[in-house]
Parts: structure tokens; sequence; C-alpha cells
């Protein structure tokens, strides 16, 4: 798993409020090279967590990051030393095997053979409910997106996520 | 890369030893996910040098068209360990970079709009009645450019109206009707092989 990875995954856990960035426990590291693209590294750097990819790059072994996120005319410039840092942390390092450590609840999603298990069990999934007005205000779950079309007519906010 | 090359290429990958058919395992045959890749690609502009996503991965068929298509990151999502385990084998014969998650697509918030395009080629909700809708609800939170999915011809309405109506798409359109040829895969499966006809389907989401 890289880095560019880790920096869409949070922890789905229900209740949590603030699963990201996960935390890396780092057991195996490997560096793979990949071809340099300028261009798609200055498309990606406006979409990056930068804080979360500084801290998950260290777990990994790579320093070099700055802490803060260097502003655009470093992005623009034709000096390449920044873009080849981002490069080498965002596409380089592999987690092969380790842990992703949810930041609220410390639950760790192991990582084997560089595939992170993100699966659940089954009383830590979220159950989406509305509230059925023909029912007195009782919450109705919701399993499906059929079943959110359905209830559309006769439930109020149907948004609401139970613990 | 040509069409036929690309075709090749997927033709000679690993599909499922043990597929399991509550997960609806079927394998995207090289023709179809070859086109599918291709059109993307020709057509619209949705694979080289942006963050692809494969929904429902598998043997990672699709992952490996993008990643041939010289898509800057390929990422595949699948619930299936095994599967997984094949579409790393896959992936190290083709020599392409592609980092997979093992992960219920349905139950995933990522992060961030980092992924550009979707490819998938989802449960057709045979075992798991809405699964085709669930997989095209995640799709459509993650995407930022394009989604591209496979669904049953006969779902052709009840999708547009979906898609149009609850998972926030700009524009739903078929691109083209295929033909699914499914071998004799599972013990239940009475014909020697059976034709499905699928959409192949272009969604954009809109932009938040």
């Amino acid at each position: 798993m890289r880095l560019i990875t880790h920096n869409m995954l949070s922890c789905n856990i229900k209740g949590v409020k603030n699963g990201f960035p996960l935390k890396i426990e780092a057991e195996k590291v490997i560096e793979k090279e990949v071809d340099f693209n300028p261009d798609f590294l200055r498309h990606m750097f406006a979409k990056i967590e930068w804080k979360a990819l500084v801290e998950a790059a260290r777990s990994m072994g790579y320093a070099e990051l700055p802490e803060d996120s260097p502003d655009a005319t470093v992005i623009e410039s034709a000096d390449e030393t920044f873009l080849r840092k981002l490069h080498h942390a965002l596409l380089e390092l592999h987690l092969e095997e380790g842990a992703l450590v949810c930041p609220e609840t410390g639950r760790k999603f192991p990582v084997n053979k560089g595939i992170p298990n993100m699966l659940l069990h089954e009383d830590e999934v979220k159950q989406t409910v509305c509230i059925d007005l023909r029912k007195g205000n009782e919450p109705t779950r919701i399993r499906s997106p059929k079943d959110r079309v359905l209830m559309q007519d006769v439930c109020i906010d149907l948004s609401l996520q139970v613990p | 890369m040509k069409l036929k090359q690309l075709e090749g290429f997927l033709g000679d990958l690993q599909q499922f030893s043990n597929p399991k058919v509550e997960l609806e395992q079927y394998p995207t045959g090289p023709h179809i996910a070859s086109r599918m890749l291709f059109t993307a690609e020709n057509s619209y502009g949705d694979i080289s040098d942006k963050v692809v996503a494969d929904f429902g991965c598998g043997c990672g068929t699709l992952s490996a068209a993008a990643a041939l298509l010289d898509a800057s990151c390929v990422i595949g999502f699948d619930v299936d360990p095994q599967s997984l385990e094949t579409a790393t084998l896959n992936a190290e014969e083709l020599e392409v970079e592609i980092d997979f998650v093992q992960c219920d697509v349905t139950k995933l918030e990522l992060k961030g709009q980092v992924v550009d395009t979707v490819v998938m080629n989802p449960p057709f909700g045979t075992r798991k009645k809405g699964a085709d809708m669930e997989f095209l609800s995640a799709a459509m939170k993650v995407a930022s450019r394009a989604v591209y999915s496979l669904h049953k011809t006969s779902t052709r309405e009840h999708i547009k109206r979906a898609a149009l109506r609850d998972f926030n798409a700009k524009s739903a359109e078929v691109i083209c009707e295929l033909r699914y040829d499914l071998p004799k895969l599972y013990k239940f499966h009475k014909r020697k092989e059976v034709d499905i006809a699928v959409d192949l389907w272009r969604f954009e989401p809109r932009q938040n």
C-alpha cells in the first residue's frame, strides 16, 4: 500500500467522529521506483491532506517532506526538488507489513503483503435510520438505497446514524 | 497501446480459482474489459494520468487495464482475500503497480477528492438484492470525474432514474450495449454458456 492510498482511508467504525488519518505501524517497508510525472504531482498536491502525508511518510522512515505545506510558487516553479520528494513519498514507499490504527479507537487494521484489511466486524458497522412519521417517530433502519427512496416521503431526516 | 494488444494482455490474467457464488464472482472477460477501458480513455480521457479506483476488483482485470492505459495510480477494492491474492499476482505478472485494499466498498467512506475515475463490474444483485445500486451509490460518492459501470440492460430505466435523482449524477449515459458471456461457473448453472445483455454506463457526478 502506498501513501497515496493511505491518504484516502479512514476508520468507518460507527460512532467514530474522527477516524482520519490512520496512524501507521510499519513493520516492513519497501521502495519501488516509478516514473516521475511532475504534472500529475502538481495536480495531486492540491487534493491531498498534507499533514497526514508528512506524518505517514515519517512513520515509514521518510522525513524529507516539509512540515508545512509549501505555497503555490514552490509547486509551479521549474525547480523539481520538492516535487521529487513528493513523488517519492506518495508513490514509491510501500507498506508491506504492519497496521493502520484508528486515531480515535485504537482499532488496528492489519496490513499483510501490502494489502490493508479494512473489513469491519458486524458490531462496528453504522446503521442508518430515519424517523418514520407513520410509526410515531420510531427510528426505522434503512438497509439499502432502495429503502431510502421508499422512505423519503414518510420520514424526517434520512441521515441519522446511530451508534 | 492498441485495443487488440490490451485485450491480449488481459486474456492472460489468472481468474477466480474458487469463485464464491454469494459474492457473484464472475470474471470480467478481456473482450468487455478492454473495450470498457479503451473507450473511457480514448473517448473521454478518464484513465491516463488519473487516479483510478476499481470497486469490487476481483482478480483485478479492470485495474490491470487501467494500469496498462497509463493511469498514474490504480487502487483495487474487494472484500475477498483470495481474489486479492490473485489480483496481486496478476499485477506482478504485468509489472504494473496497483494498490489493493480489502474492504466492503459499500461501507467505506473515502476521504477527499483524490479519486478521479471509478471503474467497476459490480454484482448485479442476483444474490444480495440491491447490491448493484449500493455499489453505484458508493462509486458516485468517491469519483470526481466519472464512473464506468456494467449493469443488466433490463435495469436500464431504473438505474438512470436512481443515478440522476438519488446518487448525485449530472449525467447518466449508456455508452454501449454488450453481451456478457457467462461460462458455466457454478453447479446451479444449467446451460453450458449464457449471454446476458449488459449496458456499459458512464456517470458524471455533480461537482460539490
